[in-house]
């Protein structure tokens, strides 16, 4: 969803892809780094015929949060991860570029897969791009997969 | 005790980002839109005469006329700039702020100084005879409407695009000798990183958009061999309204357009070897489009 003043909010679909890594504390996340490509479409268009652009690029994060085990074997934990970004773009099949910052927000839900380092993640991210005078919001699901590693032990 | 769980892990994600916000699936109804054309052919005299812009003219009104626009065409002598200036300002009566007016004009092209014209039926005798961009978006800007259009095939029609808060890593100069290649993304955009992040804080969109069939230093053609014989840009401009509906939705946008545009330069006529001198220099060109992040509807197929 795209917002700028004096005019009607207009809904845009996005599609991403990411890969990264963090590193998990007792209590909480004091890093996570994403690195991805995304594809926002252009919104409907307006009362006017008028519609906000859409555009593909790649985007570099930093989050960090607490995490919580609502479970005494701590094969579950629950993540709330804030953040910021930083995304290169183009407006589709177009010559223009152009960069924008942005903050996350993700809530998140892991389990680890029982004697395996492996872990299924299902999350729900938020994204505010300010892009000028134009905020773009987006809030979406995400499905992750991970492998924990560094000879600390499973997940848990 | 537990020992403390600090690990590293890799993850892999992809996620689906959707507006939370129930959307209005139904498409407005199209508003008010006006397209004032022109063409000019046939100059005072022989030696400035062109071959289509007439041609043109009349059949870019018939695609917007079948796109939802109201059209008023106007070629040759008919075509002057004090034609062009009560034109627009006729307009401001009848507009709403959801209204949008288009101004199409193929025709000879200038550059003088670093500013660029596009040059009316009498406007050869001089730049003060011309109509440039400050004086065009003066006009624009008496309307009371947000959508204002202006589509040039002309010489030099570059230097009216602004990029605003975008970079345009196309050239304005595109041809064998100028690199012959747009930069590529995403390593023009890392290139010029900050930059592009202090446009994107200070950039106000301009309310012209504005496609140009040339850049600012790029002259633009016209041939038999394109359309019926037309300006080559204008050819794929014309054939955008059928053909350049990427998504599907009815709704050519000024973006698709451009895009299939300049692809239909780039395959059709860039990539013809005896087009790469013509005795008078490189003949390549490529289409520009204006920056903003907004974009607008030109032709409407529903």
């Amino acid at each position: 969803m795209s917002f700028e003043a004096g005019r009607d909010a207009l809904p845009h679909w996005e599609l991403s892809t990411r890969i990264g890594a963090e590193w998990a504390a007792k209590r909480w996340i004091p890093l996570r780094f994403e690195a991805g490509g995304f594809r926002v479409s252009p919104s409907r268009p307006d009362a006017s015929l008028s519609l906000f652009k859409g555009f593909d690029g790649y985007r570099f994060a930093l989050l960090t949060g607490p995490r919580f085990f609502p479970d005494a074997s701590r094969r579950m934990e629950i993540a709330a991860l804030g953040g910021a970004a930083l995304s290169a773009a183009r407006y589709t099949n177009t010559t223009l570029v152009i960069a924008y910052p942005s903050l996350l927000v993700e809530g998140r839900f892991l389990i680890a897969f029982p004697n395996s380092p492996y872990h299924g993640i299902l999350g729900v991210p938020v994204e505010l791009m300010f892009r000028g005078p134009v905020l773009t919001a987006s809030a979406g699901v995400e499905l992750a997969f991970g492998m924990s590693f560094g000879g600390m032990g499973n997940r848990r | 005790m537990k020992r403390s769980s600090v690990h590293t892990a890799w993850f892999a994600a992809a996620s689906l980002a959707a507006s939370l916000v129930a959307a209005n699936c139904a498409l407005p109804e199209a508003p008010r839109r006006f397209a004032l054309v022109y063409g000019v052919t046939d100059y005072p005299g022989t030696t400035n005469d062109l071959t289509y812009p007439a041609i043109d003219a009349t059949e870019m009104t018939g695609v917007l006329g079948s796109s939802g626009w109201m059209t008023q065409a106007k070629t040759n002598s008919a075509a002057t700039k004090a034609a062009i200036q009560a034109d627009i300002g006729a307009l401001s009566a009848g507009l709403s702020p959801d209204s949008s007016v288009l101004v199409y004009f193929s025709g000879h092209g200038t550059s003088s100084a670093d500013t660029a014209y596009f040059i009316p039926y009498d406007g050869l005798s001089g730049t003060a005879s011309c109509i440039s961009l400050s004086e065009i978006k003066a006009w624009f800007d008496t309307l009371p409407c947000r959508n204002k259009i202006l589509i040039l095939d002309t010489c030099y029609s570059g230097g009216f695009v602004d990029a605003g808060s975008a970079i345009d890593t196309a050239p304005q100069a595109y041809g064998p000798l100028d690199g012959g290649t747009t930069a590529e993304f995403p390593s023009s955009a890392y290139a010029n990183f900050s930059r592009l992040l202090e446009l994107n804080a200070a950039a106000v969109d301009s309310d012209l958009f504005v496609l140009s069939a040339a850049g600012s230093r790029e002259l633009s053609y016209e041939s038999s061999g394109f359309g019926g014989g037309n300006g080559v840009f204008t050819s794929f401009l014309i054939g955008a309204a059928s053909n350049a509906d990427a998504d599907k939705d009815k709704l050519v946008t000024l973006s698709e357009a451009y895009s299939y545009a300049s692809l239909g330069v780039t395959s059709y006529w860039n990539a013809q070897t005896w087009n790469q001198y013509n005795g008078v220099g490189y003949a390549d060109f490529l289409p520009h489009l204006s920056g903003q992040r907004r974009d607008v509807v030109l032709f409407d197929r529903r």
